[in-house]
């Protein structure tokens, strides 16, 4: 194998550090494993440089409206969570106050039916018992009038069989009744007629 | 440390661990093979994505060579000539630990991926191409490839040091002005479409919001507490999707993986340490900070002094560890799993023309493809743990105790 700095410099191979160097030495003097470290301070100064400005660029640049967006999205959730929350409540005693209404609206309406109902009954009722009434009232009033009639026909036809009895008798007798008898005659076979009928 | 699931990166480990495992197991198999193949050159040509990598180390002395980074590479098509002896053997190529350990670092260039033959040119078929494989990054200060770029001198203190800061940009630099442009317009064109807030449209919308809020409640939440966290998640939001991209670039051709390298997670630490380092001193004062390190000592007596003193060097000594180790671990995470790749699909181009290649191929590509999603995983794991242990440490230092 070749001498490990002679490798490096027709490779390319960067090794112009002193820790390089004195390693490369060790390795030599050694003949040992080659060293892996690198250490320059260019590098590390550059790279210092890199990352120093790309912190600072970033921090201006990107974090800040980013940490301060996420920030912003995160308290719009949490509005908007609590606004839904806020109206869900609301929805909800919106509904049972809704629903307590309706609940009394149709109790409402069903006492109304109950009562109409009842009304209508009642009035069927008071129709039916005025109908029977009538009914009663003017077969009532038929039945006496036809007993009526029939007592008028009853006095007519004693006044004249008493009538037609008293001239019979008064021709048989030959005596004339006077009026007055001839009256109290009628009366008292009428009232004997009536008695027996 | 309680959140990260530690099982995952357990099984990470174990599975590297088992995979490098075999590998040095058929090794040690196919070593007696190559010494043959050497003498058997092959044309062969195998699946699109392959690309050669041959050497001729005597021959190319002064290219200033490729290297090809981690993921899809090397396979061989040999076009060997008589000139045979004087090469190294596809093995001693292949399986040789600066060139696999090459592919993962920085380097001055990017390699194109594609088959090339053993001089670096681009050649599909036969010898015909001369593009040269490599996309040079150009330099401010000429690149040297024969010197070394500080200077000695006399006074090695300050002239090692001023010549070693060459600002030079590599490719692990350009990578990561990719990543961080990619991240900057990707999470302007988020913010454009959150910032009113309205409802998410979209797969990547939704997708990376849902990344935002992981971080957002189960990283910062949790670990700095949800008084302080909010001053804090710009930082850790950009460590997080900046590191998740970095780590996933690795995953595409011809870029790499930038957190791979220990300079670079060595600057994110650093930004980290300094970060938990204000914080906490703002928060508790210089004085009150440093105070703050030491926890409360039961015990009375003369041992109180000198055991508060030795507990707090030694918590002292952990903040400076815990800061170093979070760099570490990302680096060797990252450059590990890619160094497996590298291993893989070295070992077709090490079989390249012996008879073995009818078994090394399809078992490297399956073997690559379940490595590779394990990367995949990797990658997430390895962002998400960097930014829970930065959450970590600056709670901890909000929250003294």
């Amino acid at each position: 194998m070749l001498p490990l700095y002679r490798v490096c410099h027709e490779r390319g191979v960067l090794m112009n550090t002193d820790l390089l160097v004195e390693l490369n030495a060790m390795v030599l003097a050694s003949g040992e494993a080659a060293p892996a470290l690198q250490f320059r301070v260019d590098t590390l100064l550059f790279s210092l440089l890199i990352f120093v400005l790309l912190i600072l660029l970033l921090r201006k640049f990107a974090w800040t409206p980013i940490i301060e967006g996420l920030e912003k999205r995160e308290s719009g959730i949490a509005n908007n969570i609590n606004d839904a929350q806020t109206a869900n409540d609301k929805a909800k005693a919106l509904l049972a106050q809704y629903e307590q209404q309706i609940q009394a609206a149709r109790d409402e309406a069903s006492a109304l039916v109950a009562e109409a109902k009842q009304d209508a009954q009642r009035a069927r009722e008071k129709i039916l018992a005025e109908a029977g009434d009538e009914a009663q009232r003017q077969r009532d009033k038929a039945v006496a009038e036809i007993k009526a009639a029939k007592d008028e026909a009853v006095r007519e036809l004693a006044e004249r069989s008493v009538d037609s009895a008293v001239s019979l008798a008064g021709s048989l007798v030959g005596k004339e009744l006077t009026t007055d008898d001839h009256q109290q005659l009628i009366e008292q076979s009428l009232e004997r007629f009536a008695q027996s009928s | 440390m309680s959140k990260i699931p530690p099982e995952r990166i357990a099984k990470s480990k174990v599975a590297s661990l088992l995979t490098s495992l075999m590998l040095l197991l058929l090794m040690g198999l196919i070593a007696p093979v190559n010494s043959v193949d050497a003498a058997a050159p092959v044309v062969q040509e195998s699946e699109a994505k392959a690309t050669t990598k041959q050497e001729k180390e005597s021959a190319k002395a002064d290219a200033g060579e490729d290297h090809a980074e981690g993921e899809d590479h090397a396979e061989g098509d040999e076009h060997h000539d008589d000139e045979h002896s004087k090469e190294m053997s596809n093995f001693d190529y292949f399986l040789n630990q600066d060139w696999l350990i090459s592919h993962v670092q920085d380097s001055d260039h990017f390699t194109i991926p594609g088959f090339y033959d053993h001089e670096d040119n681009f050649s599909l078929f036969g010898h015909d191409g001369h593009k040269s494989r490599k996309l040079t990054i150009p330099q401010i200060s000429p690149y040297t490839d024969n010197e070394p770029l500080y200077e000695e001198s006399e006074d090695e203190n300050v002239s090692k040091f001023i010549g070693r800061v060459t600002f030079q940009p590599t490719k692990f630099i350009v990578l990561m002005l990719i990543a961080a442009a990619f991240v900057f317009f990707l999470f302007v064109w988020l913010a454009n479409k959150i910032k009113d807030g309205n409802a998410p449209q979209g797969r990547l919308w939704n997708a990376l919001e849902s990344m935002i809020y992981f971080v957002r409640d189960d990283v910062a939440k949790p670990s700095i507490g949800s008084h302080d966290y909010k001053k804090f998640l710009p930082f850790l939001l950009t460590t997080f999707f900046f590191i998740l991209t970095m780590n996933l670039m690795g995953m595409f051709p011809l870029f790499g993986t930038p957190t791979s390298n220990i300079s670079v997670t060595a600057s994110l630490a650093l930004v980290v340490f300094l970060i938990v380092l204000f914080t906490g001193m703002k928060k508790l004062g210089v004085v009150g900070f440093w105070k703050a390190q030491a926890p409360h000592v039961d015990v009375d007596g003369f041992l109180k002094m000198p055991l508060t003193i030795g507990i707090w060097a030694i918590e002292v000594f952990g903040l400076f560890i815990k800061h170093m180790v979070l760099a570490v671990r990302l680096f060797a995470n990252m450059f590990a799993g890619h160094l497996v790749l590298a291993v893989l699909i070295a070992f077709i181009g090490a079989m390249w023309g012996t008879h073995m290649n009818w078994v090394i191929v399809p078992g490297v590509l399956g073997s690559s493809i379940a490595i590779n999603i394990l990367e995949l995983l990797v990658a997430f794991i390895q962002a998400y743990v960097f930014t829970f242990l930065t959450a970590l440490f600056i709670g901890a230092a909000v929250h003294p105790h």
